[in-house]
């Protein structure tokens, strides 16, 4: 049974009960679903915000962990462009790094976030020569910066 | 084409754990999770490959001279070497 819809009593919803409950959207037709329709509905719902919610604070972490990694090395512009099946990161960098010692820094980067979040990322590398063509991979509109080291912080 | 040569070597080694990666997706996912030491070399192969297929206007600066020391003897043959430990 459905208890009372009064503003200050809650509705109740009881997997054992079988007395339907009706929906009635503002602008929807009505329809009907059983209560313990509506308590998987509701589960699923949970579980769809707890995700969203872990994968808003990894991004966030990534996002944050990337931008000291650009800090701390001889890098120009960083920027993450969202595509069909993964995220893709594009750093831009100096020409100089004798031995590719900056590349295995990112590749060290690169797995120690996958350790941390599973998430599949593809990593780039552009040398400062090479930022000409960054449109060959990042566009559309969807790219976010993540670094850059012309912007100055805030005093 | 260094890139994809060192697919193959890597491929070869995996196929000895009857083990078979038909997406790049999926042999990242594996080196990454059971060959790590593989990543670094792989990696960079990778991306100088993505870079020369898909820069446009003649933009990627690695020469052939560099290709030769930096990728083929230094980056392919430190992961044949790893694969082989």
């Amino acid at each position: 049974m459905v208890a009372g819809k009064s503003k200050t009593q809650p509705i109740l919803i009881d997997g054992a009960d079988n007395t339907p409950v009706v929906f009635t959207p503002v602008d929807f037709d009505r329809f009907v679903m059983s209560q313990r329709e509506v308590l998987d509905a509701a589960r699923s719902q949970e579980e769809r915000n707890r995700r969203q919610q872990e994968v808003g604070e990894q991004f966030a972490a990534l996002v944050y962990r990337v931008s000291q990694w650009c800090k701390d090395h001889p890098v120009l512009l960083c920027v993450a462009c969202p595509r069909i099946d993964d995220l893709l990161i594009v750093v831009v960098a100096s020409d100089e790094d004798p031995g590719g010692v900056l590349h295995d820094s990112l590749s060290d980067l690169d797995l120690e976030m996958f350790e941390k979040n599973r998430l599949r990322i593809a990593w780039l590398l552009l040398r400062a020569s090479e930022a000409s063509g960054l449109g060959a991979f990042v566009g559309g509109g969807h790219a976010r910066t993540i670094f850059d080291a012309n912007t100055k912080p805030a005093p | 084409m260094i890139f994809y040569a060192a697919l193959h070597v890597v491929e070869s080694r995996f196929a000895d754990d009857r083990v078979h990666n038909s997406t790049h997706a999926e042999r990242e996912h594996f080196i990454k999770t059971s060959f790590r030491l593989l990543w670094q070399p792989y990696h960079r192969l990778q991306s100088e490959s993505m870079k020369a297929r898909y820069l446009q206007g003649g933009a990627f600066s690695m020469n052939s001279h560099a290709v030769d020391a930096e990728l083929r003897r230094g980056k392919y043959n430190s992961l044949r070497r790893l694969l082989r430990t």
